[in-house]
């Protein structure tokens, strides 16, 4: 689980966050850590933390004592937190802004091989928010370069790289925007034989653009690219981070019977919790979280998955229909 | 920058809501594309330098001659795979689990490539029934492989005669999720393709297509001429998230004029690219509503072409917005 779903969730209208008794100065990451660990226990395996906003060497000793038997899973990538790269870091037509920039995800990637974690970035000031200011080409090549100086590094440790896409915000448009992008990045680094890189689909980001999960869980997998996960649903086009499975309820099912068709796990790929749990207890939040994925991938489970492909050779929707609400009990 | 324009913008402009269009007149049966062609050439003259047709319904061997003696020395730029157009095809071609469909599709495409080719004219892949309209239905993985292989096959039937394959994006219509969505996965088709050595395949930016994804026309431009792949451009432009194929400059102005101007650095169109119009005027006049898209077009060209670009390059240094804007606001004349 993402420690900042223990945070204050802060909006842009209410800075001080709705349950302002979590900012990070009156409850630092250790503590958050405790008490995440205290309510969830066993629910959850392992956490990710920003570098260096949240995790660091400042702290990891207190934040690792707090998280018990629990593990790190990945460290996030932070730029996104640090208001010099407000108009992009690693594409930031500057050099010494850029190269700053590429000095923190390097550290970044050094500080999760380190721990053995894997990276997640995800790229969401490397952008624009008006038409005519930005170079594109030489953006794009920027960033390329600067996730794939993190991928070697990471690969010299022998972690992965996840990439994370979203469309918008902070920046408006977000140049990595969605899996097809993602996608192009990981084919080019591969051209340069940098084959660490996975993609860490974060369930909303997929939903925000129209992209199916099961569609994308499938190629992936197939494509040997499915690294990790982030659940979360939402409601439309603004990222919610809500509980899993209050919304998408029908993609999410799918979700869960491709990543069965997959194996997803066997290889020690888990379910990243990346909730934002607004006026919500936040603990409740990821519990709740947690039992409607259980319930979800338990039907799943009971899919009748032979009669299923027999549908699915006749692209009978019915059909697949009544095997699924058969499923739920129907 | 020549221009080329695809025929359907002089059909009976057909919606489901009705069905015999809002141009009746206009119906294939009643006015055969050699004569839409005829309309056409008579109306636009010499404003448009070639035309672009889907096969077999719009143009085949069947009328062939018909139709060229009709463009009285206009070419042939496109030719448009059809499979959407085909109700065998209702749920898939190229990615029909079916074998006998698929392979029925995989036939046609390959006809469409080889008739293209006889041409000299390029091939534009729509695959707007390649998708799906409900979870649970599709095989997915298989359909991307199937996908890929399909398009693989007619590239190298292109490749044999010397023309180019242009890859299309759509999200959505007629198949309610279409795989090949946006950019990005045209991208991935194309990575795959180039690994088995096929590297004729290029991308058509229809423009309405990007819109309606929240893609940026003008970082596309620059990103697909920085790889090689900005093969074609259908203009026009539309409102939100449904294809309008309204006439050029009418909505998404800014985003239009900086697409100009990103062409413009890229030298597009010296290489024989084109500006294709894909329009579909529901009720508007037709000769007039590509009269305007050119002219509009043209108007837009014409300010990008006045934008201080040094100048601006010097604002992008700093990614500053309001100077980029004084400098775009002055090639308007503000």
């Amino acid at each position: 689980m993402g420690i900042w779903a223990v945070g204050p969730a802060v909006a842009r209208v209410t800075p001080d966050g709705y349950p302002a008794v979590h900012r990070h100065d009156d409850e630092p990451v250790a503590e958050k850590a405790h008490r995440a660990v205290t309510g969830l226990e066993e629910t959850i395996d392992g956490y990710e933390f920003h570098y260096p906003n949240e995790i660091s060497d400042e702290n990891l000793d207190e934040v690792r004592a707090a998280l018990g038997t629990h593990d790190i899973y990945c460290i996030a990538s932070g730029l996104h937190l640090d208001p010099r790269f407000g108009r992009g870091g690693l594409v930031h037509p500057r050099a010494s802004v850029r190269s700053e920039a590429r000095r923190l995800v390097s550290e970044a990637a050094e500080f999760a091989g380190s721990l053995g974690a894997n990276l997640v970035i995800w790229l969401g000031l490397e952008a624009y928010d008006y038409p005519f200011p930005t170079r594109y080409a030489d953006s794009w090549q920027r960033l390329i370069a600067g996730v794939s100086e993190a991928a070697e590094i990471c690969a010299r440790h022998g972690v992965k790289l996840f990439l994370d896409h979203r469309n918008s915000e902070p920046e408006m448009r977000i140049l990595l925007r969605n899996v097809g992008m993602c996608l192009h990045v990981i084919q080019q680094m591969r051209a340069e034989g940098i084959d660490n890189v996975q993609l860490n689909l974060d369930w909303q980001h997929l939903l925000m653009n129209g992209e199916r999960l099961s569609e994308y869980a499938a190629l992936l997998a197939s494509e040997g690219l499915l690294g990790h996960q982030h659940a979360n649903p939402g409601l439309g086009t603004f990222e919610g981070n809500e509980i899993v499975g209050t919304a998408a309820f029908m993609e999410t099912l799918e979700l869960a019977l491709e990543l069965r068709r997959w194996n997803y796990g066997s290889g020690g790929e888990r379910i990243g919790f990346d909730l934002y749990a607004g006026a919500e207890n936040q603990l409740a939040a990821v519990r709740r979280s947690v039992l409607q994925w259980r319930y979800i991938d338990s039907v799943a489970a009971k899919v009748d998955d032979a009669a299923l492909r027999v549908a699915q050779q006749n692209n009978d929707a019915g059909q697949a229909y009544q095997i699924v609400h058969a499923a739920l009990g129907q | 920058m020549k221009t080329s324009l695809g025929i359907w913008a002089f059909g009976p402009m057909i919606t489901r809501f009705v069905p015999g269009g809002y141009q009746p007149v206009h119906d294939y049966r009643a006015e055969p594309v050699a004569e839409k062609v005829h309309r056409a050439v008579e109306g636009l003259g010499e404003m448009m330098d070639g035309y672009e047709f889907h096969y077999p319904d719009e143009l085949s061997p069947e009328n062939l001659e018909d139709v060229r003696g009709a463009l009285a020395g206009h070419d042939i730029y496109c030719i448009a795979g059809g499979l959407h157009l085909d109700p065998r095809f209702g749920r898939g071609g190229l990615v029909n689990p079916n074998q006998a469909i698929r392979g029925e599709a995989r036939r046609i495409v390959r006809e469409t490539a080889d008739f293209a080719g006889s041409l000299g004219a390029h091939l534009i892949i729509w695959p707007g029934i390649e998708g799906y309209n409900y979870p649970f239905q599709t095989p997915y993985a298989d359909s991307w492989r199937w996908l890929i292989e399909g398009v693989g096959e007619a590239a190298e039937v292109c490749a044999r005669h010397g023309v180019k394959l242009f890859l299309e994006h759509k999200n959505s219509e007629p198949a309610m999720k279409i795989l090949m969505r946006n950019i990005g996965m045209c991208l991935h088709v194309v990575h795959r393709l180039r690994a088995e050595g096929i590297d004729n395949v290029q991308i058509n930016m229809d423009w309405q297509h990007l819109l309606m994804n929240g893609e940026h026309l003008p970082e596309y431009a620059a990103l697909l001429h920085a790889e090689g792949l900005l093969g074609h451009q259908h203009a026009n432009s539309g409102w939100g998230s449904f294809d309008d194929d309204n006439m050029v400059g009418t909505t998404a102005f800014m985003e239009t004029l900086e697409l100009a101007l990103e062409l413009r650095r890229c030298g597009y169109g010296s290489d024989g690219e084109r500006l294709g119009f894909d329009l579909y005027p529901y009720t508007e006049d037709q000769v007039g509503a590509v009269k305007r898209s050119l002219a509009h077009w043209r108007f837009i060209d014409a300010t990008a072409a006045k934008i201080d670009d040094a100048a601006l390059r010097e604002a992008q240094h700093d990614k500053d917005a309001v100077r980029a804007y004084e400098i775009v606001y002055a090639a308007l004349g503000a």
